[in-house]
């Protein structure tokens, strides 16, 4: 009884970490609402936090205006922690070729902002405006730190939050796979929706070359059938002076009668031989 | 006007052509559209008749008894440059009905052929296409596979 071994090349020694099975699986539609939501649900409490926070800061902006700035500022937000999951992401694979100093910036940006708004919060207690969102000085019952502690959890951990799911998500050769598929499924079709067009276009050229071919052969025999007759009447005519001649001895009237050359029918020419003209003319043969 | 009146006409749609290029309920297509140079068919065209046999020999047969008493002095292709210049006169009808019919065939084969040209170069970069979006696919299903495949060479020059 003999065993085989499996040959050493079909197993790799170290399976690259961007194809890992968890990583090609991604992750169930349903799971990736789910995250979605609360993501989503994590940025409005982060614009709400933003927006008390700018209300201390700038007492004289308009309530539009701060809901704009909060928004814009949480995007901001999201945009560095999702930048960082990626950074992170590229760096797990030891393929990282961007550069340090962004990356580095990205991380100060990020914990700036939310230090900026943590301080601001703790600080701001001065400030009494007309909001009625939570935490703010109208409706205040709790000490200041402790808000200002909490608006900075909410902030980190809804960034904590993106830099999981972006690090998780972000596989650039997986993206590309897929969108490679679709791209090649569509190229497909379009090969051969233009190889048909390119068929039917060389059976347009093929149809004229017959008509050309036909109109030739017309032509012929249309002139041989001209020539003969006038040869018949050129013989018509020495037969009609030979029957009126007076005197007999002249007999050698019809001798020189024309005799028409016929022209040699040219040869039927087979479907083929146009389809292969028309590819010489498109310069695919 | 002849040449537009003929393409009109050549041009006229078939059974074929009428079938509805786009169903309504929004599912493919079975035919695809049809360019106009797909719908030309032969063109008939008429060549001129053929000159009357038994008035042409009437006629040889008039001149010949016009001819009574110098037909001895005379020799039997007498009135052969005669009919040869009404041999003459028949052919170049039909060369002028040919060169016109030609030229009404070359214009809807030049047409055709730029459209053979157009589909050529189109079919070419479509097939460059794929055999590019090919390549990659190929190499990135490879480096997923943990393949190495060396960046920048052709996926199918590796293997």
């Amino acid at each position: 009884m003999t065993h085989e071994t499996p040959r050493a090349e079909t197993i790799p020694a170290k399976r690259p970490s961007w194809a890992a099975p968890h990583l090609l699986a991604g992750r169930g539609r349903a799971g990736f609402v789910v995250a979605g939501l609360l993501v989503l649900a994590g940025a409005l409490t982060d614009t709400v936090a933003f927006k008390n926070t700018l209300e201390l800061a700038l007492p004289q902006v308009s309530q539009t205006l701060a809901w704009l700035m909060a928004a814009g500022a949480t995007s901001m937000a999201l945009i560095a922690a999702a930048s960082l999951g990626i950074a992170l992401a590229t760096h797990r694979q030891g393929a990282y070729g961007g550069s340090k100093l962004a990356v580095v910036s990205t991380t100060v940006v990020w914990i700036g902002l939310g230090l900026a708004m943590f301080l601001i919060r703790w600080l701001g207690t001065g400030a009494s405006t007309a909001s009625d969102t939570f935490g703010s000085s109208t409706a205040s019952a709790h000490p200041t730190p402790l808000v200002a502690l909490f608006f900075a959890a909410i902030y980190l951990i809804s960034g904590a939050c993106t830099v999981f799911e972006a690090e998780r998500l972000y596989n650039p050769e997986y993206f590309a796979f897929v969108r490679l598929a679709q791209q090649y499924r569509r190229q497909i079709q379009q090969v051969a929706r233009a190889e048909a067009t390119l068929d039917r276009a060389r059976s347009a050229v093929d149809h004229h070359d017959g008509e050309l071919d036909r109109e030739d052969h017309r032509r012929l025999t249309a002139i041989t059938e001209r020539k003969a007759l006038g040869a018949e009447a050129a013989n018509y005519a020495r037969i009609l002076m030979a029957s009126m001649l007076q005197d007999p001895a002249k007999t050698s009237l019809t001798d020189t009668g024309p005799t028409p050359q016929m022209p040699i029918p040219p040869p039927p020419e087979s479907p083929q031989a146009g389809h292969d003209r028309a590819e010489v003319e498109s310069g695919v043969a | 006007m002849r040449l537009l009146h003929l393409r009109r006409r050549t041009a006229s749609l078939t059974w074929h052509d009428k079938i509805p290029a786009q169903r309504k309920d929004g599912r493919a297509r079975r035919y695809m559209h049809t360019p106009e140079a797909d719908r030309w068919r032969p063109m008939p065209f008429s060549m001129p008749p053929a000159p009357e046999r038994n008035a042409v020999l009437q006629r040889v047969q008039q001149i010949t008894e016009s001819l009574a008493g110098a037909i001895d002095e005379g020799s039997g292709a007498a009135l052969d440059r005669l009919i040869e210049s009404w041999v003459a006169a028949w052919i170049a009808t039909i060369e002028t009905d040919y060169t016109e019919h030609c030229a009404v065939i070359n214009v809807h084969r030049s047409q055709a052929a730029q459209w053979l040209a157009h589909s050529t170069f189109t079919a070419r970069h479509e097939s460059e296409e794929l055999d590019r979006i090919r390549d990659a696919y190929l190499a990135c299903r490879a480096r997923l596979a943990g393949e190495q495949v060396e960046p920048g060479l052709p996926y199918a020059e590796q293997v």
